[in-house]
């Protein structure tokens, strides 16, 4: 590895994904991302062998707990639900999608929660994901995008996140995207 | 302020003078315990570093002078840089002791000569300040090793040698083992110089004793004697060391600063000099991974509501459009909407920090819970948004502050 890509990579370990401009070469071994913009691009560490840190825990090693752990994964299922409308394209990037279908969708999961009670968990389990860049939240606009991180998905794993987001119902907003 | 600078000054230049009194000291305590062996009574070394330096003008002076020799005038112009009274001094204990001789045994005679032993002495003096007597016990072993194999040296100097290393050993094993046992660590830290190469002082007194065995195997007691000293000082070192590894902690740096001195750096370190520190270091960032088995099971495991708790049928329209505020039931709700009112008035946003400055910690506190509170319920069309700023403001209220507007949230249906 020459010394601009550890450096790259030292980079990544110690901010997460890194957002530069396209015209950046991308370093050895990690991933490309282009937003949809195609103004900046994403550079994400690839390790080999579709290694993930799910690793860890078949190593019997500690994997960063994550709060709330099931809110949080039905928040990015359902996210994954309204932002990935074509699911035999790659996951990355996915359409824009909206706050307000996201948590329609969290609702249909637990019904019955209450919209505070909706409104609170979903909120929490939102700038969680978008901190960890697994989802770009912009809550001026109230937009939903999917984040750089869904992209380290590795490719088989890919099938059953289609089953699940065939499982997974539709916003009842009506204005969502077809999928 | 003029007189704080000025008693600073006065401090700093006394703390200086104390310095480098300390370290003449220092120089002066080296020069004693080298010429005790001589001296015939306790205050006879020089008390003073500069009489030393003295001594080493005039006999540059002799040596440019040559065999002419120098008369007791020149002798006092080439060490012009000196009070009178201490040239005149030094010169008659000179004279006396011999460093100073008649250029000719003849009477009357005006021109002196400097003693070549007494510079050389002088010399081998500068050795030992600058290296310390470890250092020459170093050479002296050397030395010895390069005799008794030539082979030239006969049983009673062997003999000699054997005794000269082993008491010079068992000195340095009797000052090591008092430092170790009743001394402070600061003082062990300050000699640890002597437990430098501790090792190859060993390796170079067991190689002569090797030389003195394999030469003469006669000298069978003697060696014995210096093998037990060998090994003192082995000992002495390695529990030195292990004292001094003790309090030095897991760094294992022996010579390094005391703890004080590392926390009063970093107390009084800038930021710059505190991050230089971890400049080279990188640290993950804390990320969260979602498995895509978790993300499946987290979706099938949700708890599904029993069916006696099953909420009365809604509309499918979303609530706000259609229910209006009678529905509030819940006199939070109410309560939050009057706050909000009241701060909002009768326009449409309102930056926080205006809502918070002037007031104490407590009281904009609970406005801000209530506002959030406002923000957060679903059935309020209020929010706060804030910008990614903050601004550190020590004295005011509140001294932490995120830019941040409550607004109210226009329908958009």
């Amino acid at each position: 590895m020459s010394e601009d890509a550890a450096l790259w990579w030292a980079r990544a370990r110690a901010e997460g994904p890194l957002r530069v401009p396209t015209a950046t070469r991308t370093p050895a071994g990690m991933l490309r991302l282009v937003e949809r913009s195609g103004e900046w691009c994403w550079l994400l560490p690839r390790p080999p062998d579709d290694v993930t840190p799910s690793v860890l825990r078949e190593l019997r090693l500690r994997i960063l707990p994550v709060e709330h752990p099931n809110e949080t994964g039905r928040v990015l299922a359902a996210a994954l639900r309204c932002c990935w409308t074509d699911v035999q394209a790659a996951v990355w990037p996915g359409q824009p999608s909206t706050l307000r279908e996201v948590l329609d969708v969290v609702d249909q999961l637990m019904p019955g929660r209450g919209p505070e009670v909706l409104q609170r968990l979903g909120t929490g389990a939102l700038r969680r994901l978008h901190a960890n860049r697994w989802l770009d939240v912009d809550y001026g606009a109230g937009r939903v995008c999917l984040g750089p991180r869904v992209a380290s998905w590795p490719d088989p794993d890919l099938a059953a996140l289609r089953e699940l987001c065939r499982e997974l119902p539709l916003s009842r907003l009506g204005q969502g995207h077809d999928g | 302020m003029a007189l704080s600078c000025f008693y600073s000054k006065n401090v700093a230049d006394e703390q200086l003078g104390l310095d480098t009194a300390a370290a003449e000291q220092v120089v002066v305590s080296v020069f004693e315990q080298i010429v005790a062996v001589l001296a015939r009574q306790a205050d006879a070394a020089i008390t003073d570093a500069s009489l030393f330096r003295l001594a080493d003008t005039l006999f540059t002076a002799f040596a440019r002078a040559g065999e002419d020799g120098l008369t007791a005038e020149q002798m006092r112009s080439a060490c012009a840089a000196f009070p009178a009274d201490v040239i005149d001094n030094r010169l008659h204990v000179l004279r006396r002791l011999g460093a100073i001789q008649p250029a000719f045994a003849k009477p009357f005679q005006h021109e002196y000569r400097g003693s070549f032993t007494s510079y050389v002495s002088m010399l081998f003096v500068q050795r030992m300040l600058a290296r310390g007597g470890q250092s020459e016990l170093h050479q002296i072993l050397t030395m010895e090793k390069i005799t008794l194999e030539g082979g030239q040296a006969t049983e009673e100097e062997a003999r000699d040698a054997a005794v000269r290393v082993t008491t010079a050993l068992r000195l340095l094993v009797a000052e090591l083992v008092a430092l170790t046992v009743g001394g402070t660590v600061e003082a062990l830290r300050e000699r640890a110089p002597l437990l430098w190469n501790a090792k190859s002082l060993i390796d170079q007194a067991s190689a002569v004793h090797a030389k003195l065995l394999e030469f003469w195997p006669g000298l069978g007691r003697w060696c014995g004697e210096l093998r037990s000293a060998i090994a003192a000082y082995e000992d002495a070192s390695t529990n030195a060391s292990a004292r001094l590894v003790a309090a030095a902690g897991a760094s294992r740096a022996l010579d390094l600063l005391p703890p004080e001195v590392w926390r009063g750096f970093a107390r009084r370190a800038s930021v710059d000099d505190l991050a230089e520190v971890l400049a080279d270091q990188v640290f993950d960032t804390p990320a969260s991974w979602h498995d895509v088995a978790d993300l499946a099971e987290a979706v099938a495991g949700t708890p599904q509501p029993t069916i006696g708790r099953s909420p009365p049928p809604r509309s499918r329209v979303s609530d706000d459009d259609e229910h209006p505020s009678e529905e509030w039931a819940d006199v939070e709700a109410e309560r939050l909407a009057r706050v909000a009112e009241e701060v909002l008035g009768d326009r449409d946003a309102v930056a926080v920090e205006q809502l918070l400055s002037g007031e104490g910690w407590g009281a904009a506190r609970r406005a801000l819970a209530d506002l959030v509170a406002a923000s957060n319920n679903g059935r309020l069309g209020y929010r706060l948004v804030w910008s990614g700023t903050v601004e550190v403001r020590p004295g005011s209220v509140p001294s932490w502050l995120t830019y941040g507007v409550f607004e109210r949230v226009r329908r958009t249906a």
